[in-house]
């Protein structure tokens, strides 16, 4: 018996050694900052062990975004999109998702596959959009914009089969006499899914940010057309606040806006205007200027573990629950000023919101499979017991514990995802100063000439590691 | 330890590890290291997958251009008008590059030798660039008569998406405008409508 524990201690040892070689999500978190930027993104890149992973192209598609790399960034969003749409165009009845089923519900939460979730399968193609923005393909950002849009439909559908899952799973745990309607009391974030601004989101997958940007976007794509005003209406419901991001010039002598074509006269009709009744023209023409800042790290997904003793408590069983790391590096307020105008663009992407309130809608169904998952573990930590006497109940309840701890590590979301997302458009001078003031940092941007806008994107990664891009239209 | 309960112990453990290990990879294509080439018919239906292929871009190509080309404005015009191809705008789903259909389109215009066709708007620059190398052959008529076209041509892709669990269901439209500059008179516009739709399979990987 010793000789097959000691084999048992051996294989787990090994396979922890051999599930260790990539980035961990504590590690690459804190790997952010600017003497340290450069290296995680080169060890990120060549990390070959996470490359089937939706969330390996997502946090390595945000980290060359935010170094200025918008074509390899494009491509990292593009496997991720692969992945994601070969999961969505597997068979009605695909071996894998039966197999990532039966061990999320009988073994371990991480056995499943992390997929993403409604907030960051929308988001993914947001912050691609910024990315053909940035090389000047409007055309390009506003086809992302539309996929955003286009991928919650399927998020609408899997949600729905969820929930159905979770009423089956909790009619199934009530009925062995289980409550899954209220959380543990060991549960860490218990209090984080009531809080109100978690509890007052319309859903967990619609953001006012990517509204508004796609309506921002589909505008300066498609001047003629007006096709961003329904994005910008669905922005506004979601968000009042959305009325703030937009800001004109103060009219004054020397910001007259350029006079408008004059329309052609109908026919037969002569235009009697004096031509020296037309306004004068401006000293310094104006120009539209867009502000994206993307700041902070969203929330990383952890299976926490509630473990419980059982019988003579030598033996033990778990409640495995997915929470959250809290989000970091995170900016609380932005204040944009130029010569005339000093602006505080709300804070319309909240992402560590977005994921409480998922988790929040899915939590019947977690706890459900939780306490399915522990009553298994729990049986066979008592025949093990029966077997082997209160040692071997031991020893199977740590296997158990070392086995799901491994899976579990794998089970990761898209953890470099920015976590605020302030958007502000406004008129400006041509070549006068925009100042961004984040938390206690402050950045300054001068405007170009001749253009009749400018996007500035700012990556706002740790404190010390900010970057600004821009493009000129 | 009875046989059964070593067996059951056994097949539990096996059962673990692959549902731990195995289900947790992700389900990304990889190229092998091996891999065959050979030529293919160009013009063979492309059916890999239902986003806009190599046969679309054909087939409204080849279906638009024969309607312009039968358009009394092109077929019936005393001398070849003067064109210029402005870009369709992509308002997809899809990352299309529509300087493809505008380039086939332009291409088989040209080859009826039924129109003539001025630079793109986008490459004006680089062609008055070239004519300033050569101001001696140029004068203003002839830089003026490069700018005026007798027709433009418009366009716009769009695109419908509808899946539900079994079916995805994609639907193209291309259309195209024949427009008078001077008028602003629309006096042609077709289109070109493709559907495709994929099914789910019942069982698989």
């Amino acid at each position: 018996m010793v000789k097959r524990l000691h084999l048992v201690t051996c294989s787990l040892l090994c396979a922890l050694q051999l599930s260790a070689t990539s980035i961990d999500s504590n590690h690459l978190r804190v790997s952010l900052s600017k003497p340290q930027f450069d290296q995680t993104l080169i060890t990120l890149r060549e990390d070959t062990s996470d490359q089937d992973k939706f969330w390996y192209w997502l946090n390595l598609a945000r980290l060359q975004q935010a170094s200025g790399d918008f074509n390899n960034s494009i491509n990292s969003f593009e496997k991720s999109f692969a992945i994601l749409d070969e999961y969505e165009n597997r068979a009605k009845v695909s071996l894998r998702n039966v197999g990532s089923f039966l061990g999320s519900t009988f073994l371990s939460k991480g056995s499943e596959t992390y997929y993403g979730k409604g907030y960051e399968r929308s988001l993914m193609h947001t912050l691609n959009a910024l990315n053909y923005a940035m090389k000047g393909d409007f055309e390009g950002a506003a086809v992302e914009m539309r996929r955003m849009e286009q991928r919650q439909e399927f998020w609408l559908s899997e949600t729905e089969e969820k929930i159905k899952e979770a009423a089956k799973e909790k009619a199934k745990a009530e009925k062995e006499g289980n409550d899954v309607s209220s959380m543990p009391s060991e549960y860490s974030m218990a209090a984080m899914l009531d809080d109100p601004s978690v509890r007052n989101l319309a859903n967990s997958y619609q953001d006012p940010f990517s509204y508004t940007l796609s309506s921002i976007i589909t505008d300066i794509a498609f001047p003629d057309e007006k096709l961003g005003e329904v994005s910008l209406k669905r922005a506004l419901t979601l968000n009042p606040d959305v009325s703030k991001v937009f800001a004109k010039l103060p009219v004054s002598p020397t910001t007259i806006p350029m006079p408008e074509k004059r329309k052609p006269s109908p026919k037969g009709k002569k235009d009697s205007t004096p031509v020296a009744a037309q306004p004068q023209p401006p000293k310094v023409p104006k120009m539209d200027v867009t502000v994206v800042v993307l700041a902070g790290e969203a929330p990383a997904v952890k299976i926490e573990k509630v473990r419980f003793p059982l019988f003579n408590g030598a033996n033990y069983t778990t409640i495995d629950l997915p929470a959250f790391n809290p989000p970091i590096n995170d900016v609380s307020v932005v204040t944009i000023s130029t010569d005339k105008l000093r602006l505080q663009p709300p804070r319309l992407l909240q992402s560590n919101a977005m994921a409480y309130k998922t988790l929040k809608d899915e939590f019947v169904g977690e706890l459900s499979k939780a306490v399915v998952r522990a009553t298994a573990k729990a049986v066979i930590a008592k025949q093990a017991s029966d077997n082997f006497g209160a040692f071997g109940g031991l020893m199977a309840s740590l296997a158990m514990d070392v086995g799901s701890s491994m899976a579990d590590s794998g089970f990761r979301n898209w953890e470099l995802l920015p976590n605020s997302g302030y958007l502000s458009k406004f008129e400006a001078l041509q070549g006068e100063t925009v100042t961004i003031a984040m938390n206690d940092r402050q950045e300054s941007f001068t405007l170009p000439r001749d253009k009749k806008g400018v996007l500035i994107l700012v990556s706002y990664i740790t404190n010390d590691n900010i970057r600004i891009d821009h493009v000129e239209y | 330890m009875t046989t059964l309960t070593k067996l059951s112990l056994a097949t539990t453990l096996l059962l673990s590890s692959f549902l731990m290990s195995g289900c947790a990879t992700g389900g990304a294509g990889m190229v092998g290291a091996s891999s065959n080439v050979k030529y293919g018919d160009a013009k063979a239906a492309e059916t890999v997958t239902a986003d806009f292929g190599s046969s679309d871009l054909q087939s409204t190509a080849e279906a638009l251009t024969q309607s312009l080309l039968e358009t009394r404005y092109i077929a019936k015009a005393q001398q070849p008008p003067k064109v210029r191809l402005r870009a369709v705008n992509n308002l997809t789903y899809e990352h299309i590059d529509t300087k493809a259909i505008t380039d086939k389109i332009r291409i088989k215009l040209l080859k009826s030798g039924q129109v003539r066709f001025l630079a793109d708007t986008a490459n004006l620059n680089q062609v008055n660039a070239e004519r300033d190398l050569t101001t001696t052959a140029t004068t203003k008529t002839k830089m003026k008569a490069m700018t005026d076209s007798d027709y433009i041509i418009t366009g716009n892709v769009r695109s419908i998406k509808k899946a539900n669990d079994d079916v995805k269901d994609v639907y193209y439209n291309v259309s195209m405008e024949l427009v008078d500059p001077q008028s602003g008179e629309i006096l042609w516009a077709d289109e070109k409508e493709i559907r495709k739709v994929t099914s789910k399979s019942s069982v698989g990987w």
